[in-house]
């Protein structure tokens, strides 16, 4: 079921109705049946996968908490092992076989292994990583075993950030689960508008340009590098508001219910520094690494070369994350490749006992560097394959091979998505609350919002991207 | 009192997505396109392309457009038991009235496939009288026609000698669903936002909001869905069918696929019994009105001037070519009543010219 769908719109109305209608015991049945049924009503088959990754780690959670020493290590590595495989089976069994198989290739021969007809279940990535965290927060004594069984699975199948996050903490959410939430008007108003805006961002800015960028990167091979390059800054703004759109409904349904998510995003393109920037984009990703693999590694508290080391491997790791392809990986190369340049350039400054004076000028030509440079990676996002993303860059390169802008859509389209673009920015940075103290004030806002989406929308049962990860 | 309130609503969205996964949509839609209130249906009042694209500067109430030539109807002698595959909803009409059909005594009205997806009423063939069995599809349908579709249309079950010599064109009953399967459809129902969306906005009461955004991304961005495109003087909307119109060039071997098809067709069905077998394409808009304009691929003259085509051909593209009057809808991939009775005067005449010469 998708956030943009009238599927979800009398869902969400029915389940929000019932939650609060319905004595404490039973509303953790509810949400737990209504996720299922959320989750289900893509490929109902698909729960199976959930529901093994939900008992192993359920019994996982038990058993850390009940034993001592090596066998709460073995416990935890089990139940990482348990949730990795099944990653590794339906995300990148296919992509390993495939390298292997061209390996094979160049040798004259063919690969010995099958590869699986299997579609990548939706969100696969998103609660494998919330499942984890739960059993790593267990072994760390920061979260008490969960006991019920239907609490600890609706942590993980809480369906507003079920399949594309925010990845959450158990110390953040399972409390929550226990907790009476009764009905907070003030709550449901804020819930409602961030949906609303959500829901914006999805429907006429994400799927608006996503006509163009589609267009463009099909017709890459054939494209003038001026095209090109507009329709990667747009992908740019398409994947930051399909994706933040997602989270924002995400955020907006579950405070409606009473609970509290974690913020997903905070204005990324308004850093003036790729570490800025990650701690801007996705955040319950990037702390989820930065938690669970960049700190045990020996994060920044190590030598100068482990904690290079360190850092690319958080973001190759994040790169395989998104999904399995060369693609990814590069991106994720390329953030690695940024963050470490960054800080050989402020040795470097600090060395020669250089300090860029702070003026408003250099904040924003460091925005727009750090822009650029994050532009630069989203080409390989994008791309189908490497060699498409290469074809790409070859042409913004060269700037021969600039002409007049074609994406697909007229004039009239682009200018408006522009215009979409520069009102975006404009609300991110200046208003990251929305006036709706007085009825009026709300009601009005959201009527005009709904009649946006509904004129300038574009209804094309377009999946939000990160629904693939 | 807010406790009864919020109960009402549980039920009311919950019975309203129980009926959009499992309702009974066919008494819903009679009841909207009967009804001339705002709660009556928009979607095929102005034409099914008005449904799809809701632009207002084209709009025309079919229910309100005549006929203006009138039905020629030189009777044969000879009794006749009419097979009519077809997919008008003129069709309808047709088959209302039969008087206006030659020496018509019976008539079989069948459906293609893609249509209701089961099997047509059983056919009698009457020896006493002559057997037509006519093939009457729109240019835009032509390659769904598969052989599959086309040698199982006519489900021949007369408890006559024909049947007893043909009995395997009897058609396979229907696989029954399994109970889990049937229960995971309803539950899981695919189509349940379009359901929705039928249910709660296929009203005219949200036609002007359905119009005003359409006219905004036509004159602003001029974009409307991809499956609708209007002609340059702004008076007539088409079908983007790419494969059966326009662009997508045709070769000789893609239409003499379509020609063998056609021949195997017309042999099929006279070894069955029938004593005449036609087909009839109705020619897409884009074939009639400015074909060079809108670089039409020609599908229907490369198929019907084929040397090797033996299937009869009741020829309406000659005929509508020929014809000033407007022959379709504005709003509407169809033809109108001028198009519709010229196909049936030419059914007709051609008929009355074979039978007469037998």
């Amino acid at each position: 079921m998708i956030f943009n769908s009238l599927q979800f719109l009398v869902f969400f109305i029915v389940i929000t109705i019932l939650y609060f209608q319905l004595p404490h015991k039973f509303r953790w049945l509810l949400l737990l049946l209504g996720s299922c049924y959320f989750y289900m009503a893509f490929v109902p088959i698909y729960i199976v996968i959930l529901g093994f990754t939900i008992v192993i780690d359920y019994f996982a959670g038990i058993l850390l908490e009940d034993s001592q020493g090596k066998k709460r290590k073995m416990y935890l590595i089990m139940s990482l092992v348990a949730n990795i495989s099944v990653l590794a089976v339906f995300k990148y069994y296919n992509f390993i076989n495939f390298n292997i198989s061209e390996i094979y290739h160049a040798f004259g021969s063919d690969t010995p292994f099958p590869y699986l007809k299997i579609l990548l279940p939706i969100g696969l990535s998103f609660h494998t990583f919330q499942a984890m965290s739960y059993t790593i927060e267990v072994y760390r004594g920061n979260q008490k075993a969960e006991r019920h069984f239907g609490i600890y699975s609706l942590y993980v199948m809480f369906y507003p950030q079920l399949v594309a996050g925010p990845i959450e903490r158990p110390q953040n959410l399972i409390h929550q689960f226990h907790e009476k939430h009764d009905f907070d008007y003030g709550r449901f108003k804020s819930g409602l508008m961030l949906m609303a805006f959500g829901l914006f961002k999805k429907v006429v800015i994400a799927d608006r340009l996503a006509m163009m960028v589609d267009y463009s990167y099909e017709n890459s091979s054939t494209l003038g590098g001026s095209t090109l390059l507009v329709a990667t800054v747009f992908y740019a703004f398409q994947i930051y508001c399909d994706f933040s759109g997602y989270s924002e409904i995400a955020i907006g349904a579950a405070r409606v219910m009473g609970f509290d998510l974690m913020e997903n995003f905070r204005a990324p393109y308004f850093s003036a520094s790729i570490s800025e920037f990650w701690k801007r984009w996705h955040i319950s990703l990037s702390t989820w690494f930065k938690d669970y693999l960049y700190i045990p590694l020996g994060g920044n508290r190590t030598s100068v070369s482990r904690w290079y080391f360190n850092l690319m491997v958080i973001f190759l790791v994040s790169g395989l994350w998104h999904g399995a392809n060369w693609t990814f990986i590069i991106w994720g190369f390329l953030h690695g490749s940024y963050l470490i340049f960054a800080i050989l350039k402020d040795k470097f400054l600090q060395k020669i006992n250089w300090k860029f004076p702070k003026s408003h000028l250099n904040t924003f030509i460091d925005i727009v560097l750090t822009f650029s440079l994050v532009v630069f990676a989203w080409i390989f996002f994008r791309a189908e394959n490497v060699q498409q993303a290469f074809t790409v860059i070859g042409k913004i390169f060269d700037f021969s091979s600039y002409n007049a802008i074609t994406l697909g859509l007229n004039a009239g389209e682009i200018w408006f998505s522009v215009m979409l673009i520069v009102l975006l920015s404009l609300k991110e940075k200046y208003y990251s609350r929305i006036f709706t103290n007085t009825n009026v004030a709300f009601y009005s806002q959201l009527l005009l919002i709904v009649v946006l989406c509904y004129l300038f929308g574009v209804y094309s049962e377009k999946q939000f991207i990160y629904f693939q990860f | 009192m807010k406790k009864t309130i919020a109960w009402f609503f549980v039920i009311l969205f919950s019975a309203l997505y129980a009926f959009a996964s499992y309702g009974d949509f066919e008494k819903t839609i009679d009841f909207r396109n009967k009804s001339n209130s705002v709660f009556g249906s928009d979607k095929y009042k102005f034409g099914d392309l008005f449904g799809i694209s809701y632009y207002p500067m084209i709009k025309q109430d079919l229910s309100k457009t005549k006929r203006t030539f009138p039905v020629e109807n030189p009777k044969t002698n000879k009794k006749i038991n009419l097979c009519l595959a077809h997919d008008s909803y003129l069709g309808k009409d047709f088959l209302a009235s039969k008087k206006q059909i030659n020496s018509v005594d019976t008539i079989y009205d069948l459906e293609y496939p893609w249509f209701r997806g089961r099997a047509n009423a059983p056919v009698n063939l009457d020896t006493s009288k002559t057997n037509v069995l006519v093939f009457e599809i729109v240019e835009r349908n032509l390659f769904r026609l598969d052989k599959k579709a086309a040698l199982n249309i006519v489900n021949i079950a007369a408890a006559n000698e024909i049947l007893a010599l043909n009995p395997e064109i009897k058609l396979k009953p229907v696989k029954k669903k399994s109970k889990i399967k049937q229960f995971k459809e309803i539950i899981f129902n695919t189509r349940i936002n379009k359901n929705l969306e039928f249910l709660l906005f296929d009203l005219r009461l949200f036609t002007p909001f359905k119009e005003l955004k359409s006219y905004i991304n036509h004159t602003f961005f001029n974009r409307l869905p991809p499956e609708v495109f209007i002609s340059e003087n702004q008076k007539q909307e088409y079908i983007s069918d790419v494969k059966t119109s326009i662009e997508d060039k045709l070769t000789v071997s893609e239409t003499e696929k379509t020609v063998a098809l056609l021949n195997e067709i017309h042999d099929f069905y006279k070894s069955k019994g029938f004593d005449k077998v036609y087909f009839s394409i109705v020619p897409n808009p884009v074939a009639i009105i400015k074909p060079e304009a809108l670089r039409y691929n020609g599908l229907i003259p490369m198929i019907q001037n084929s040397p090797n085509l033996r299937m009869p051909m009741i020829d309406i593209y000659t005929d509508f070519k020929k014809c000033d009057a407007d022959l379709y809808f504005f709003s509407d991939t169809h033809w109108n009543f001028n198009g519709f009775t010229l196909w049936i005067n030419k059914f007709n005449a051609t008929l009355n010219a074979d039978l007469s010469s037998d």
